[in-house]
């Protein structure tokens, strides 16, 4: 395995980093965080245009076909910025089902549009009481004449607040059948219950009172659709390791930085062999962090189980990291990190979001745990 | 009204228990001589048997109608504390709580536990289903004190067939493993909690005085020896790590003997106080008795540095005195209403 | 060593849970701004009028003059009738009044006791600025004295409740060619005075009670210096040490009803398999166990604190040991909130109880009044007797 980036990799880490430099500033961000939509719909459409929307896509329907590094190495440093722009939703999780489905199926006019960014996406699949795995969704889809009925409750759908149209996971009443639908946002019956999440971006609770939906608009069921769905999660959750890894590498030379500069006591706080270790213990996670993602990353491709062990390990190192960075950068900067004005407290605050986002660590170990015992053979490579 | 002081009677207690062990026990006692050869066996002899008990520690405790001193169990804690920083045998807090389980049953057996004629060595089941033990310092032993969540049995030694000695992880006792025969029937048993609770008290006080003496030895060294020009002490990490140190012992001391008063007072809490008393003072033994390895660096490696032994020390004793079944039992199924108030 | 409770306390106990259950707030405490200034200060009112105010202090300054112990007994009690703790009267009770009793003039005693005790003034505490933090004898707010007054100018920074606020304890340099612990200078500052410019500072948890306090030639009376002109770090050093000592001990007592709210909603809650009560889980319970027996500790050495309280009248620097443990404890207690709450943890509406904006508020606990790390170093050095300074 070569850990190396390519020349086509670095420019897109280098472009990234330059445009979030030069587009994102800390000042810009809590703007954002302030205003309705909770995102830059000018950014957003930077992204299009950057093909950013497109990664991963297949060339058929016009995307940027790539391996899932390129959207980890973009998504770091997305992290590193905090950008509140719901990449992962769109491109990643919602993206990844309707690529998946065909370019003859409905979804493809929708993912066409939404790789030039004139459509935004969300999933909802969580409900309230399920606990990240809702196998068999609460939420009823029943037949009625050439259409679908939907009826039932999803809550904390992440995004869902600037979503034009969902991808609603459902059970058929004919058949327990799994399913997942495209729905309008908008549709009649459906109401949103919007609020912001600990780290500022948007979720809202979805109740949906006989949601018409036409036949057309059913993605994909069955069997098939719960590993379609399931390989998405596993993939935005990796995404999201990513992401906090780029959030930890910046937070961390943050504090490196104030501790260089800082001086109490006559000296620079760096000077104090107390904290040059916290930081030292900083760095070791950060660089576990960066090792595991890797090792996910090399096993996206493998069969189901075997994929979700390693995605599943991925995210517990990355949990127990975020915590010691997240936390010990507070700790270390002192009162002023518990301020809005410090970014620091941004950070955090990113980073207990991304803990609990798409199964917490709880649930990432004991599935990592029921996977080793049945299959015994999963092996490092 | 709450006092976790010492008073000047028990600053005495402390003083010539302290003083006592100190001499005769000394933690150096342990060290290999330039032979290689321990300067002092495993275990007890029954010469330092006989010293222990002309000391009146086995009668310490015992009501003055039955022949003892009558003093709280408070003080019992405090002898514990002090064999715990010296590591002597845990089988003295054995015999002290099978002297408790005689005059409870009114059993003839209490004058020769307090006179030092009968000796008692506590035991470990395997675990909950096994018959069969781990017994601690055993050797000479007339009577083995076994506890199964707080039950206290107190057996005739020759009850336990197939005694075979092992290696100790903790060397300063010997450690023997042995069956208790099928049907055996106690000698005396509780059948409160009482002794039980006495044992756990006995234990963690044990597990204090290791927390301590391992804490004092780290910082003693820590002020001495010398790096880059100056004491190693004056180096955060290092500091720090002695502070935590002294954070745990102090929480330890603090909750031990709570448990202590809770317990002699008759509160309605004290089998929970009692259970936090162990995991506080198991968690500050081992806690401290790592940590001092840890600061002095390549000598705490070795037997001719004392720090192993708390690390030992605090291996044993946690296994001993309120099992990990009881204690969850204990700390998750009380609600807090039973406990907030003193009343 | 001893235990027992005398048919006094025991009296005491019975009188003060029965007029709390008649008289504790029922309405939810506001977070932040005037509402929360008149929920205290009438809280404190009630408190007040009912006979409970100042249990420890002496009874010439209106207090009930009582036991250690039995102002224990009342936090108890005060934590199982869900008595509202800490807040903006908390610099008033547990800084401010026992200062003023111990280095305070006669007539300040006289004023500023009585106000505090009837909830009539809310009391901030300046004492941290922007570059001295933790190294509090670094501090640059300079005071002349100018005929009656001292003038005041510079800036001081992390304020809990300095806009709600009607006075200030103050420290300011007014000596500045003296060495940093010397001409420094303790001052009651009225919060109203001309000169004074507040800035509000938003926090991570969305509360908003912190400020950064400006001071443009503010005139303060020389009557409001408390001990000697230069010589306020001594006076300082006793605010501190009632800080790290006594003045926690409701916040200790509160955090054990915390965590049994947690022993509550960890057999209600579903556990990580989804399935069972998250009580059932072997990690959960784990968790749990020891929070429980830590917590017991900590109980346990508010005792020992008490212990020591009736043998010196000034808290000793040990105040630290059970400081560092309680803020290290209580942000492990809320970060295992947090889990237990799984992904409901995320949402910041009005609907979630305050396990959220509590658990990223007790992120101060090991900054403010002294950080964990200089809390060690007291720890290392003035009880373990290790070397100072080094690095």
């Amino acid at each position: 395995m070569d850990f190396n980036l390519t020349e086509e990799q670095q420019m897109l880490r280098d472009g990234a980093r330059r445009f979030f430099r030069e587009h994102y500033a800390f000042g810009q961000r809590r703007a954002l965080l302030a205003s309705d939509a909770g995102l830059d719909p000018a950014c957003w459409a930077r992204y299009a245009e950057l093909g950013w929307l497109a990664l991963g896509q297949p060339e058929a329907l016009g995307g940027w076909a790539c391996p899932f590094v390129e959207t980890a190495i973009l998504l770091e440093e997305f992290g590193r910025a905090l950008a509140l722009e719901p990449f992962v939703s769109n491109v990643v999780l919602c993206g990844r089902v309707l690529g998946c489905c065909g370019s003859t199926a409905p979804g493809s006019a929708v993912l066409q549009e939404m790789m030039v960014g004139r459509t935004r996406l969300a999933l909802a699949h969580e409900e309230p009481g399920g606990r990240y795995d809702a196998d068999c969704p609460a939420v009823l889809a029943t037949r009625s004449g050439e259409d679908f009925l939907l009826r039932g409750t999803k809550c904390c759908v992440l995004d869902a607040p600037a979503a034009d149209r969902l991808i609603l996971s459902a059970r058929s009443a004919a058949g327990d059948v799994f399913a997942l639908f495209l729905v309008d946002a908008a549709a009649p019956g459906l109401r949103m219950n919007s609020y912001p999440l600990v780290d500022g971006t948007r979720a809202a609770d979805i109740a949906l009172d006989d949601v018409r939906v036409p036949a057309s608009c059913l993605l994909a069921s069955g069997a098939a659709a719960r590993d379609l769905l399931q390989e998405a999660l596993d993939r935005a959750t990796l995404a999201r390791v990513s992401m906090a890894l780029g959030a930890m590498e910046s937070v961390l030379q943050m504090t490196a930085d104030y501790l260089k500069s800082r001086v109490q006591f006559g000296q620079p706080l760096g000077r104090f062999q107390a904290l040059q270790h916290r930081l030292a213990e900083m760095f070791v996670e950060v660089q576990e962090t960066r090792s595991i993602l890797c090792c996910g990353l090399a096993h996206l491709d493998a069969e189901g189980a075997q994929r979700n062990a390693m995605v599943s390990a991925a995210k517990v190192v990355a949990v127990n990291a975020a915590r010691i960075v997240g936390g010990q950068a507070i700790q270390l900067h002192g009162s002023i990190a518990m301020t809005n004005e410090c970014a620091a407290s941004h950070y955090y605050r990113h980073l207990l979001a991304f803990e609990k986002i798409h199964g917490d660590a709880d649930w990432h170990l004991d599935r990592f745990a029921r996977l080793r015992e049945t299959h015994a053979a999963v092996t490092h490579p | 009204m709450i006092d976790l002081l010492a008073s000047e009677a028990e600053q005495q207690i402390i003083d010539s228990v302290a003083g006592f062990l100190a001499e005769k026990f000394p933690v150096t006692r342990l060290r290999p001589g330039s032979d290689g050869e321990r300067r002092m066996e495993a275990g007890l002899s029954a010469e330092h048997w006989r010293d222990i008990a002309s000391l009146g520690w086995f009668g310490l405790g015992i009501p003055e109608e039955q022949g003892g001193a009558g003093d709280t169990v408070i003080a019992e804690m405090l002898v514990a504390r002090e064999i715990g920083r010296c590591a002597v045998s845990p089988s003295i807090a054995a015999t002290i709580a099978a002297g408790h389980l005689a005059a409870l049953a009114g059993s003839e057996l209490l004058a020769g536990l307090m006179a030092g004629e009968h000796r008692v060595a506590g035991a470990i089941r395997l675990h909950a289903a096994s018959d069969e033990f781990h017994l601690i310092d055993a050797r000479g032993a007339d009577y083995i004190l076994v506890v199964d969540g707080m039950q206290a049995r107190l057996y005739d030694a020759a009850a336990f067939a197939d005694v075979r000695r092992v290696i100790s992880l903790d060397d300063a006792v010997i450690l023997e493993r042995a069956h208790l025969a099928a049907g055996a029937r106690p000698t005396v048993q509780d059948a409160g909690s009482n002794i039980g609770r006495r044992v756990s008290l006995y234990n963690s006080a044990q597990l204090l005085g290791v927390a301590e003496a391992a804490l004092k030895l780290a910082v003693e060294y820590a002020g001495v020896r010398e790096q880059f020009g100056q004491a190693i002490g004056s180096f955060q990490s290092i500091k720090h790590r002695c502070a935590d140190m002294a954070v745990a012992a102090e929480a330890a001391f603090a909750q031990v003997f709570f448990a202590g008063v809770s317990q002699a007072s008759g509160q309605p809490d004290a089998a929970y106080q009692i259970a936090a008393a162990k995991v506080t003072s198991a968690g500050a033994a081992l806690a401290n008795a790592r940590s001092g390895i840890q600061i002095h660096g390549g000598t705490g490696f070795t037997a001719e540095c004392d720090a192993h032994v708390f690390l030992k020390r605090a291996h044993l004793l946690g296994q001993l005195g309120g099992e990990r079944h009881w204690i969850r039992e204990t700390l998750l199924t009380q609600a807090l209403d039973d406990r907030v108030s003193l009343s | 060593m001893q235990l027992s409770h005398t048919p006094e306390e025991e009296q005491f106990r019975a009188e003060v849970r029965a007029w709390l259950r008649a008289n504790v707030p029922r309405g939810k405490r506001p977070r932040t701004g005037l509402a929360l200034r008149e929920y205290d200060l009438e809280w404190q009112r009630r408190q007040y009028e009912g006979g409970w105010a100042g249990i420890s202090w002496p009874r010439e300054y209106g207090g009930r003059g009582l036991s250690l112990m039995q102002q224990v007994i009342w936090y108890e009690e005060c934590a199982a009738a869900h008595a509202p703790v800490g807040g903006s009267t908390f610099v008033a009770l547990s800084h401010a009044g026992p200062t003023l009793i111990v280095c305070g003039t006669e007539e300040q005693k006289r004023f500023h006791l009585p106000k505090i005790l009837k909830g009539e003034a809310v009391w901030c505490q300046g004492f941290s600025e922007p570059n001295a933090g933790s190294d509090l004898a670094g501090l640059k707010t300079r005071a002349h004295v100018e005929g009656e007054h001292l003038v005041v100018n510079g800036s001081k920074i992390w304020t809990s409740y300095a806009a709600l606020a009607d006075w200030q304890e103050l420290l300011v340099r007014t000596d500045p060619g003296a060495q940093r612990h010397k001409g420094l200078t303790w001052v009651i500052c009225d919060m109203h005075a001309p000169g004074i410019t507040i800035r509000k500072i938003p926090t991570m948890s969305g509360t908003g009670n912190l400020c950064q306090v400006f001071y443009d030639d503010v005139r303060l009376p020389l009557a409001n210096v408390v001990g000697e002109v230069n010589g306020g770090w001594d006076v300082s050093m006793t605010t501190l040490g009632f800080e790290r000592g006594t003045a926690f001990i409701a916040h200790q007592i509160h955090l054990a009803s915390t965590l049994e709210k947690l022993h509550v909603m960890a057999r209600d809650l579903r556990g990580p398999d989804g399935r069972r009560p998250a009580i059932e889980d072997g990690a959960v319970a784990d968790q749990l166990l020891n929070l429980r027996a830590e917590v017991a500790a900590l109980r346990a050495m508010t005792y020992l604190s008490v212990s020591r309280g009736a043998r010196q009248a000034v808290p000793g620097p040990e105040g630290n040991i059970i400081a560092l443990c309680y803020a290290e404890l209580s942000q492990r207690i809320y970060a295992f909130a947090v889990e237990l709450l799984g992904n409901e943890a995320l949402e910041m509406h009005d609907e979630n109880p305050d396990w959220l904006t509590d658990y990223l508020d007790a992120f101060k606990n090991t900054i403010a009044g002294g950080t964990s790390e200089i809390r060690r170093n007291v720890i290392g050095e003035r009880l373990l007797g290790l070397p100072r300074g080094g690095r």
